[in-house]
């Protein structure tokens, strides 16, 4: 649920989580409500929406947080330097697929989001509804 | 994995252009940064940088369970990452690829053959490894070869004959005129039953063997109206008797040469 106050926009979590950012980053905002309602659909299992200022935490498997939140960061970053090394312009996506979690990665401009779901999850109407 | 068997690994990777025109790059390579074939498209620096790129989200992806796949898209083309066996394949390809022919690829063809190459590897490393007299053994107890008798050869084929028999008689000494100096006289129901047993066969010489081991061949003749005095008698010319280095009453062992 988004609340505006004065500059700010307070958003509330569904687990709790409250985070308050600075309402000049209208993207930051967009992708946080739109990671919420993602969030509620079956087999996904969290979200990390990171900005150079910002960050939204919201995972199921809490002991799980800071781990993710480096494998996170270690996507975003290199395969950057490798879409470069292949011409790749343009990046939409980055999907990850491991033994039980797949992770899908999307930059906008300064924003980071990442989307942990189950393996038999769909990945193409996240992809979709957070490119939108 | 040898470098001699990358080889088989090498041309399917050279193939893949070749089932998807699409696909203008690949690379299989293991988490270590070892490259085991490619398209030869970029430098090898390049490669390096790349495969460790890859290995730093491969470290923390343990998060995840490892990675089983990994995807990049962009607008136009996507760099696609798959782990095969212990190694991860790396195809960059355009939009317009055919995805079934790629995933064919990708999730069948080149596995099957890496796994192949692993298995031809482990094998040859095992045989490199392994002692001869080992190995050997090892081959015997694992083929287990059923050894097929090898046929003995066998005599030509004759008929059945009875043992020879061979019989004792005392020596006579014979003499005369009409005598024949090579030939002896035999007792004459002794004959017969040799006629008896070797039946249809002919036999007109005998061994004559004295009790000191010497021996000759020689002619012999039947004693047909033989008294009872005949009985077990050798009657043997003089030249025998020398050759023989025998003597009347003594003993000598005969038998028939069969013909």
């Amino acid at each position: 649920m988004l609340k505006q106050k004065n500059s700010q926009v307070e958003i509330e979590f569904p687990y709790g989580a409250v985070i308050t950012v600075g309402n000049d980053d209208s993207v930051f905002t967009d992708l946080a409500a739109s990671l919420a309602e993602i969030r509620k659909l079956d087999g996904v299992r969290g979200y990390i929406l990171r900005s150079d200022t910002s960050a939204i935490i919201d995972l199921t498997e809490q002991e799980k947080i800071i781990e993710y939140a480096i494998l996170s960061s270690q996507i975003s970053e290199s395969s950057v330097e490798m879409a470069k090394q292949f011409n790749l312009t343009d990046v939409e996506s980055v999907l990850v697929e491991g033994k039980t979690v797949k992770m899908l990665c999307i930059n906008m401009s300064r924003n980071r989001v990442s989307v942990f779901m189950d393996k038999i999850a769909t990945h193409d109407s996240i992809i979709k509804r957070i490119l939108q | 994995m040898t470098e001699s068997y990358s080889n088989p690994i090498q041309t399917i990777i050279d193939e893949i252009r070749t089932l998807s025109p699409e696909t203008t790059d690949a690379l299989i390579f293991r988490n270590n940064g070892q490259t085991i074939a490619n398209t030869q498209t970029g430098t090898e620096n390049q490669t390096k940088k790349f495969v460790a790129n890859f290995a730093n989200i491969s470290v923390q992806a343990q998060a995840i369970g490892g990675i089983e796949n990994f995807t990049i898209q962009a607008a136009d083309s996507q760099l696609n990452i798959v782990a095969v066996e212990e190694c991860f394949l790396a195809t960059v390809s355009s939009q317009t690829a055919n995805q079934e022919i790629l995933k064919s690829i990708t999730k069948i063809v080149v596995p099957t053959v890496v796994r192949l190459v692993n298995q031809i590897d482990v094998k040859a490393k095992e045989l490199e490894e392994k002692p001869y007299e080992e190995l050997a053994m090892s081959t015997s107890k694992e083929a287990k070869p059923t050894v097929e008798p090898t046929p003995e050869l066998q005599p030509p084929f004759e008929p059945f004959l009875p043992k020879t028999p061979t019989y004792q008689f005392m020596v006579e000494k014979i003499s005369g005129f009409m005598v024949a100096v090579d030939t002896v006289r035999i007792d004459g129901e002794i004959v017969e039953q040799w006629s008896n047993l070797y039946e249809g066969k002919q036999f007109s010489r005998v061994i004559i063997e004295a009790l000191d081991g010497k021996k000759t061949t020689c002619k012999f003749k039947a004693i047909k109206d033989a008294k009872n005095s005949a009985k077990g008698i050798i009657q043997i010319p003089e030249k025998i008797l020398q050759t023989l280095q025998t003597e009347k009453g003594k003993l000598v062992m005969v038998k028939p040469v069969i013909e």
